[in-house]
């Protein structure tokens, strides 16, 4: 197998885990697999497994050589492409390219009028990623909002025709069960003009979960089985909590969700190899004091940095990833120191598919202005992690030699040539007092708003092609007809 | 308070699980009554984790492993209550992640609270059809019932628990307690439901509220 190294090498050369450290992971991952085993919940993964080899009892409980995981292992693609809604290839999910998005299904959202928390409805959906398709540095929507204000058991579908029409961004997606999903992916092949069209320049990627500890519900496998057969990627990423669903030490954890993945990731191999499976998961502790599930922690971001090595060292697949996440109840400093350490962080980890931008309250609000603030920072921190490059030309000895001692570089052709490459902010401030002052004092936070007020207001994103939107509300209104 | 008692106590608090499960039979032994011990041995010591996790004193998985030697302590004592005709038993409860719901971690960590007041708790698990809980709740005659629900869709699965009980004729004989994530109190208005808490120790203070006041 190819190593990511050779084709993008990680350009900060930041490691946490050595490559035995990894080796460890793995290892023990496949004793859990081995010995103890996990509760298959379906019936077609049930035979594919016993079939290639594994032990079955109990009706439902598996145990698995280890020659089952490592053969799917190598079946599984080293690179996954996701493109824009218009056929465009828009993200390369491999080696250590980063491409940051939103998360999804927050019940709560802060309004954008009045900033208190209220119930997320559709319109969240639509604006949310109305601003997405306006910002420069997100690349991808994910539902941000769960409307309280549409029948619950559609309101997958809304959610994603809503994000279909307001941006051309690759849309991560969640569905209730194969019902949705089935209707999801029949919008999606209308819009991309078939089946094979889709699964060739996919713009939809589905966010799917096993359960912690060492589960596979039935709901869950039905619906990886419908991707795999439509030949469209997805992530099988789960969400131990740390000390309640998972052991509460790092290593324990990342042990038994990577076993997690690792059991998924055979049983989608054993029903159609080749099948495009994006890896990671996300686990942080549960609060002991408060009993509740925290989204920034040092360990979390132990556990993400710790999968996407796995990821790009030992197993060659692309990765899965956090970030621009808190536990904050509002677009505050807490949000904003939170979310920058996760950027950062996960930019380092070179994780491809990046996910939960604006979330606050432990993924239980979603915030526009922390989608926004996100943006500057994912635009800081990749001019953080593109360094700077030598050459005769930026080593600059003929400029230096020409200004000489005592005099300055303003005027010198050297300096207009190259100060364009300088990062320039778009919202943090860096006015004279007075000229600040003059324009009403702004805050990062009350640009933010604006920023996003604006967009959602006026920018117009492409629309479908004419007739096409009544025939994939048709599609929704079928379901509709159904409850 | 004898000072076997108060090893008992301080034995629980410790998660000293040996010397809990000893002293407790030698409590028996000495002949003291089972209640006694059970009430200002056993009981008194949960109730103290609680107040101390309460105040940010005690943490939770001490407070989960004081509840699970609880039970092991009560199945000493438990032949001795038996035997004895005028016996005063403990509250029933019955908890439950709803219908297509698979989030149980927040209904795991309120059941094992539960136990920490006393409550005898029943957990039926995740993802229970609301046959199956009325089924449970004809057979262990409950004073409560908890229903964990965190997704939008599973919410509406709290209401029809309520209805079902109702069409059972059982809906006055229990008390309805709903909680998780998206739940909120207006939610439990609407529906009917008889207490929501937000989190383990308010749904602790309910429990305890609405099982008194149904005594
Ligand atoms: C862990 C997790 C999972 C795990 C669950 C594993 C397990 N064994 O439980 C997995 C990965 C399986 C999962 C799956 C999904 N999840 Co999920 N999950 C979470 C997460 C991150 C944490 C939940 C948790 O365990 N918290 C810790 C516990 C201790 O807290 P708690 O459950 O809230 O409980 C406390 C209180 O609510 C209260 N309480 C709870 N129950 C009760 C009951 C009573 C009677 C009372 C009084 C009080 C009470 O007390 C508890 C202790 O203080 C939440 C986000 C969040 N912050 O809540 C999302 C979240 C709940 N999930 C969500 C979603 C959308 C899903 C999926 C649909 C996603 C998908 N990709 O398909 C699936 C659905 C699967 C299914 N059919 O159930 C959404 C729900 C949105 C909504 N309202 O509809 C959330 C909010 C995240 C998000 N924004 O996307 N999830």
């Amino acid at each position: 197998m190819a190593r990511a190294e050779e084709v993008n090498p990680n350009p900060s050369g930041f490691r946490l885990l050595s490559d035995s450290q990894l080796e460890q992971i793995h290892l023990a991952s496949l004793e859990i697999l081995r010995r103890t085993g996990v509760r298959v919940h379906d019936a077609e993964a049930l035979e594919l497994l016993a079939a290639a080899g594994c032990v079955v009892t109990d009706g439902d409980l598996v145990r698995m050589p280890p020659g089952v995981v490592e053969e799917a292992l190598d079946k599984a693609p080293s690179r996954i492409v996701l493109c824009s809604r218009t056929g465009e290839p828009a993200m390369y999910l491999e080696a250590y390219r980063s491409y940051f998005g939103t998360g999804s299904d927050l019940p709560n959202t802060l309004d954008l009028e009045t900033g208190e928390r209220r119930p997320s409805v559709l319109a969240d959906v639509e604006q949310t990623a109305r601003l997405v398709d306006s910002l420069p540095n997100v690349e991808f929507v994910m539902s941000m909002a769960q409307a309280s204000d549409v029948p619950a058991a559609t309101s997958d579908r809304k959610s994603f025709l809503a994000m279909l029409t307001n941006t051309i961004k690759p849309i991560v997606f969640t569905a209730w069960d194969e019902h949705g999903l089935a209707d999801i992916i029949a919008m999606a092949q209308t819009v991309a003009g078939g089946r094979d069209e889709l699964a060739l320049s996919p713009f939809l990627f589905a966010y799917l979960e096993p359960t912690s500890p060492l589960q596979h519900s039935d709901v869950v496998m039905r619906k990886m089985m419908m991707m795999i057969d439509h030949g469209l990627p997805f992530v099988y990423a789960p969400g131990p909590v740390e000390g309640a669903s998972a052991p509460i030490t790092s290593a324990g954890s990342l042990a038994m969700a990577n076993a997690e993945i690792l059991s998924g990731m055979a049983i989608a191999q054993l029903k159609k190899p080749g099948t495009p499976v994006l890896f990671g998961s996300g686990s942080g502790p549960l609060d002991m004091r408060t009993a509740l599930a925290t989204y920034s922690s040092p360990e979390f971001m132990h556990h993400c940095m710790a999968m996407a090595e796995l990821g790009h060292y030992r197993y060659n697949l692309p990765v899965w990833g956090f970030s621009g996440c808190s536990d904050s109840k509002l677009a505050d400093h807490q949000a904003s120191i939170e979310s920058t350490i996760w950027i950062l962080w996960t930019a380092l980890s070179g994780a491809n598919l990046v996910h939960d931008l604006g979330y606050v309250e432990s993924g239980l609000t979603c915030s526009y202005e922390m989608i926004v603030l996100c943006d500057e920072i994912v635009s800081y921190v990749r001019r953080l992690m593109d360094g700077f490059q030598i050459t005769p030309e930026t080593l600059a000895l003929d400029a230096i030699d020409e200004v000489g001692p005592g005099n300055d570089y303003l005027g010198h052709a050297h300096t207009r040539r190259h100060f364009r490459q300088v990062w320039q902010p778009r919202l943090l401030d860096r006015n004279t007092y007075q000229s600040w002052e003059a324009a009403d004092k702004p805050t990062a936070f009350g640009t933010a708003r604006e920023i996003a007020q604006q967009a959602i207001e006026e920018h117009q994103c492409d629309p479908l092609p004419g007739g096409m939107l009544e025939e994939l509300q048709a599609i929704v209104a079928k379901a509709d007809a159904k409850l | 308070m004898s000072d076997l008692l108060k090893s008992l106590q301080e034995a629980i608090l410790t998660i000293d699980e040996e010397t809990a499960l000893k002293v407790t039979q030698e409590l028996l032994d000495s002949g003291m009554e089972p209640e006694e011990i059970l009430e200002s041995g056993m009981t008194e010591a949960l109730l103290e984790l609680g107040r101390r996790w309460n105040c940010g004193e005690a943490f939770l998985p001490e407070v989960v492993a004081a509840a699970g030697i609880f039970e092991r302590c009560s199945a000493i004592v438990e032949p001795a209550l038996m035997a004895k005709a005028d016996r005063k038993v403990s509250d029933k409860a019955i908890i439950a992640t709803v219908k297509g719901d698979l989030h149980d971690l927040g209904k795991n960590i309120v059941g094992a609270m539960m136990k920490t007041v006393g409550l005898e708790v029943h957990d039926l698990g995740k993802n229970v059809p609301t046959e199956k809980i009325i089924e449970a709740v004809k057979e262990l005659q409950p004073k409560l019932i908890g229903l964990s629900a965190l997704l939008t869709t599973t919410m509406p699965e709290q209401e029809n628990v309520i209805k079902a009980l109702e069409e059972a004729g059982l809906r006055s004989a229990v008390k309805v307690m709903v909680g998780g994530a998206p739940v909120t109190q207006e939610w439990a208005d609407r529906i009917g439901a008889d207490g929501y808490a937000p989190n383990a120790p308010e749904a602790v203070r309910v429990a305890l509220e609405l099982t008194q006041v149904a005594a």
